[in-house]
């Protein structure tokens, strides 16, 4: 055991913090959730790619660099520490990619990996349906044979900025004689052309963050299916484990939300009163914890011990503190927590506000908590099915 | 980075784990919890396990380790409650001895001998308010002194039993010529020992839990295929895998004497404490009125914890120590 970084690792760090430094725009590029602010963002992912900061861990051929798990950890402390933009391309990159590294053939990896890193492909998820959401095998969109490929059918909803990509990935049901989660497929469609209707949702933050997708017949060609047809169920879920695991919400994020907390009680508080002491502390601590956990665990993927339902208390962990940080920034703020963007006396232009309505949305989105705690308690604590 | 276990600590780990389910199981447990007499024949078995030498260098007859495989045997000590004052001796009074002033070599020599073999009992104190585990019944007692490590012999001080919730720790405050205590923080090494029991108390807790759970029926079922009890569990469960890493990162710290080593301590110090806590409650109440009893074995598991929580410095006295650093110096530190 040594927890200190090695020359390797520090050099790595060293270039990609010169190159942050140097690269992440001054202004905001306001929030990647509007259609002005996203086509900001989509210039930032490029600039990104071109450096080779998109997707470090990727192989190069894919346009990443090799980097280890503890180099894209590190890449991730670096890229939060120095507030880079949010990343827009988010979905295809830690949701598809991973899905397409496991299960996808050659071809497909060679038409569609390098262009998801580069944001020249911009995907979406299309998990829920309106009644399936934590019971994803309850959908009911189908996808029917034709010749050359597949016609799909149903609705999609909560397609996290649908609104302004290019195509999405999620499950149909093939097999119209099956039940749940058997006779599913993986598939990927447009969100343009016939038979695709796109239409945004505002979210809670205002944001048009959302979008329901309605499909009526909408022809895809067979090597948009991921994986053996009737297999979606376990396609998928390579997915979510990825999802919840490491990479959606890599510790730096929550040590870049902890510093920021720190900064804004010693500016707005100074040295505080215990109660506002303590609850500094725990953000810090939870942080901290949330990174030492996350570096054993890439350490033991690197030795490919498989992460499986263990994923589900990172998703736990970090979406609760996530939310417990905000509550605490709001808290410090007071009566002016409410002042929201374009306020000219809101702090940080009701950032603290806005990232607390997304925190929100941490135990809800990637498998509810809920469900994450009965993953945990059937598969890693060993109590009985309910 | 290495963040993992290193093979011989995982060994040590399993061999601990084993060693103590034999010598010390919780029939053990409860039999010097009756009768502290009980405590000398199990201190040699201790012993045998190289529980006391893990600190004293291998010249000393001890295993010549870190503080690193302190936490890892301490994490075994909690998961089985094992009695006796494993902590004070182990984590303070053994390592100091090395350093002692105010003894001739060949008798601290001898005295560290004696102990890491188990032939002799040794506890040590902080500060005379403080309730000192097993001060009565040990052979010797090591002060901390505002001039370093004091060792006294049981019959140059006095000791007044103060009867904890735990009894197979068997506090007493203690006098001696002399001792004012040194007023200083906890020792980081015993904060550090007291975390590492902590997380093995919550998963020793957290299984029983799960086993009874999976055995006790109500409504037909199991009690552990209802989301409310399975949630519970989860949460202590998760609290203890997330305070873990900053009990091995607080070792790691001590080990090679970096110089936020009393942070990390803090850190790890007041997670471990919160999670032991939440698990102990956790398991209390799925158990239910079988867990409110003494004839559960789960009630030394749930005094250890409400004992060691707020020894060597409560969650919020540790956590005060990380906000001050974060929030009383010109600049707040950085995480890397």
């Amino acid at each position: 055991m040594d927890l200190r970084f090695t020359a390797a690792e520090q050099a790595f760090r060293a270039e990609a913090r010169a190159w942050l430094e140097a690269n992440v725009p001054t202004e905001s590029l306001g929030s990647g959730d509007t259609a002005e602010g996203f086509a900001k963002h989509l210039v930032w992912e490029k600039k990104l790619f071109e450096a080779g900061w998109s997707v470090v861990a990727w192989p190069v051929k894919y346009g990443g660099r090799g980097a280890s798990l503890i180099e894209w950890l590190i890449f991730e402390e670096e890229y939060y520490r120095a507030g880079a933009p949010s990343r827009v391309t988010q979905n295809g990159i830690f949701l598809l990619a991973p899905t397409l590294f496991e299960c996808g053939t050659e071809e497909q990896k060679d038409s569609l990996l390098k262009k998801i890193a580069s944001a020249d492909t911009l995907w979406c998820q299309g998990w829920s349906e309106p009644n399936a959401g934590s019971d994803l095998a309850a959908g009911r969109s189908t996808a029917r044979r034709v010749e050359g490929g597949w016609r799909l059918s149903g609705q999609k909803t909560w397609a996290t900025r649908g609104a302004f990509c290019d195509a999405f990935f999620g499950l149909f049901r093939t097999d119209p004689d099956s039940q749940r989660h058997k006779g599913l497929t993986y598939f990927m469609a447009p969100l343009t052309g016939e038979g695709v209707t796109v239409r945004p949702v505002d979210r809670l933050d205002g944001d048009q963050g959302f979008a329901e997708i309605f499909l009526d017949d909408c022809f895809v060609p067979d090597d948009m299916v991921i994986g053996q047809v009737n297999q979606g169920w376990n396609v998928a879920m390579s997915t979510t484990s990825t999802e919840r695991g490491l990479s959606l919400r890599s510790p730096g994020r929550f040590m870049a939300t902890a510093g920021r907390l720190v900064a804004l009680h010693r500016a707005r508080l100074g040295s505080g009163n215990a109660r506002t002491r303590d609850e500094i502390a725990k953000a810090w601590i939870s942080a901290e914890a949330y990174r030492w956990h996350t570096y054993a665990t890439a350490a033991r993927m690197m030795k490919h011990e498989a992460m499986g339902a263990e994923s589900s208390i990172n998703k736990i962990f970090w979406s609760e503190m996530d939310l417990a940080m905000h509550e605490s920034a709001i808290n410090l703020l007071g009566s002016s927590a409410e002042l929201y963007e374009g306020a000219p006396g809101a702090e940080d232009d009701g950032g603290w506000m806005k990232g607390f309505m997304f925190a929100l949305a941490g135990p809800i989105y990637a498998g509810t908590n809920e469900i994450q705690r009965n993953i945990v308690a059937e598969r890693v604590l060993g109590l009985p099915k309910g | 980075m290495q963040p993992l276990l290193t093979e011989d600590q995982l060994l040590l780990r399993a061999t601990i784990r084993s060693g103590l389910a034999k010598v010390c199981p919780v029939t053990t447990v409860r039999a010097v919890w009756h009768d502290p007499a009980a405590l000398r024949p199990l201190w040699r078995e201790f012993a045998n396990l190289g529980l006391l030498g893990l600190l004293v260098p291998e010249d000393f007859g001890g295993l010549g380790m870190t503080e690193v495989e302190l936490a890892v045997a301490m994490e075994e000590v909690g998961y089985a409650a094992a009695p006796g004052p494993l902590l004070e001796a182990a984590a303070i009074a053994v390592p100091s001895l090395l350093g002692i002033a105010n003894a001739p070599a060949n008798v601290i020599e001898a005295s560290i001998g004696a102990v890491i073999e188990g032939t002799k009992l040794v506890t040590a104190g902080t500060h005379p308010s403080d309730p000192i585990a097993w001060a009565e019944e040990t052979d010797f007692c090591l002060f901390r002194t505002a001039a370093g490590p004091r060792l006294l012999a049981r019959a140059d001080y006095t000791a007044t039993p103060q009867p904890s919730v735990d009894a197979c720790r068997r506090t007493a405050t203690v006098a001696a010529q002399g001792w004012e205590g040194d007023g200083t923080a906890p020792s980081q090494r015993a904060a550090l020992a007291a975390a590492a029991q902590l997380i093995g108390l919550a998963k020793r807790m957290t299984e029983m839990t799960v086993e009874y759970a999976n055995v006790r029926q109500q409504f037909g079922k199991p009690i552990g295929s209802f989301q409310a009890v399975k949630h519970h569990l989860v949460d202590a469960h998760a609290a203890t895998e997330m305070a873990r890493p900053l009990v091995l990162r607080a070792a790691w710290s001590l080990s090679v004497g970096a110089s936020d080593a009393a942070f990390a301590v803090s850190m790890a110090k007041a997670a471990a404490s919160d999670a032991a806590e939440l698990s102990a409650k956790k398991a209390l109440q799925v158990h239910g009125a079988i867990g409110y009893t003494t004839e559960c074995d789960l009630h030394f598991f749930l005094k250890r914890t409400w004992a060691l929580a707020r020894a060597h410095g409560s969650a919020s006295w540790h956590r005060e120590q990380v906000a001050a650093a974060l929030l009383d110096g010109p600049a707040a530190p950085a995480f890397c």
